[in-house]
């Protein structure tokens, strides 16, 4: 049984255009069970567990480079501050679905995986 | 009937050659090299050989593998099973209403053979299982393979989801993975399940993603038999989730 988790860097230009991703595939011996809070619908703040990862349980990595196609290319970013501007947060998102599509199709990822599992 | 192990001397080749049944011989060389390994007598294939590695042997076989039935095994091109679920809301907290996908197998055996059903997890999830045809899978179960052994040859059983999980983001989400140990049958008829599934949970206009990729894996146990494999379906499950609001 293996644990993969993914982290994607994305590299912008100086004109902000997100330009490439540098994917990272950590393999760890197992998940962590963490605590993560967020505001429901009527704003409190709720909390639950995850599996997620902590550094001491990291065995081994893999990273690439993923090209974003120009039509992918954006300046859009996520934003980080109330109150969030829900349209570019969705278009954003769009363009991060196609991102994470292709990447999860690319020959490197499936190899990079491929590794990190046959170890 | 294993080798008479009270004492070293007790052992004959007479004995070694009634117990293994791959061969008739009066040469130790060559009941040494026909025995079936297996346990702590791992080294009866190389020379040097001795009797006294005989002691306790039992010449067991492998189960035979299963016979593919709606499902087709790890062994041929394309996922044997597939289940996924996307959900898009507001906020998409880890409740009974986030994603899930995976799938519940159970193994049933009785006095005619050893039957493994698989079903979906969760309703909510789109799922197929393949054999030449992608079919749809539904939370009723589907014949996925079978024996011909039945409870008087499998004392246990298990089932187990050799899986890789693989997380997308640091958001919300796990795997339960439910793989059994060793289950005994007992009297008639015995059955068992086990489930695994992945779950997603996003919020403030996030994507998170939890994966799991394997083998859907029955073991069968038995006297005179070495445990065995003999039936793997590979699998995937995912599920999504996005939020696409921040509160």
């Amino acid at each position: 049984m293996s644990n993969i988790n993914i982290k994607l860097d994305i590299i912008r230009d100086r004109s902000n255009i997100s330009k490439s991703i540098n994917v990272i595939l950590e393999k760890h011996s197992d998940f962590t069970d963490l605590t993560n809070t967020y505001n429901d619908e009527d704003g409190v703040e709720q909390s639950y567990k995850y599996d997620g990862v902590v550094n001491n349980t990291k065995v081994d990595s893999r990273s690439f480079v993923y090209h974003i196609p120009e039509e992918q290319q954006t300046n859009l970013q996520k934003g980080t501050e109330h109150p969030h501007d829900t349209a570019k947060e969705q278009a954003y998102q769009e363009k991060y679905l196609l991102w994470l599509a292709g990447i999860r199709i690319s020959e490197a990822f499936i190899q990079a995986k491929s590794e990190l599992i046959g170890e | 009937m294993s080798v008479n192990t009270s004492a070293q001397g007790n052992i004959s080749i007479s004995a070694i050659n009634a117990e293994n049944a791959a061969t008739t011989s009066n040469s130790l060389a060559t009941l040494s090299t026909t025995a079936i390994e297996a346990g702590n007598v791992s080294t009866l294939n190389e020379a040097p050989h001795f009797m006294s590695e005989f002691g306790g042997y039992t010449h067991a076989q492998a189960f035979p593998q299963a016979t593919s039935s709606n499902v087709e095994f790890a062994s041929a091109a394309g996922l044997s099973l597939m289940s996924y679920q996307h959900r898009t809301h507001s906020i998409v907290p880890p409740n009974s209403a986030a994603p899930k996908a995976g799938y519940t197998v159970t193994v049933t055996v009785n006095a005619y053979g050893a039957y493994f059903y698989v079903k979906e997890y969760w309703s909510n999830a789109s799922s197929t299982y393949n054999k030449s045809t992608s079919n749809t899978l539904s939370t009723t179960y589907v014949l996925m393979s079978y024996s011909p052994k039945t409870i008087s040859d499998i004392s246990h059983y298990k089932i187990n989801f050799d899986a890789t999980l693989t997380a997308t983001n640091t958001g919300g989400g796990f795997m339960s993975n439910g793989s059994t140990g060793w289950l005994a049958t007992s009297g008639t008829s015995t059955s068992s399940s086990a489930s695994l599934y992945v779950q997603a949970s996003a919020e403030c206009h996030n994507t998170s993603i939890r994966e799991a990729t394997g083998d859907i894996e029955i073991y069968l146990r038995g006297p005179g038999y070495l445990d065995t494999l003999v039936a793997a379906h590979d699998f995937e499950a995912e599920a999504i989730a996005t939020a696409t609001a921040c509160f």
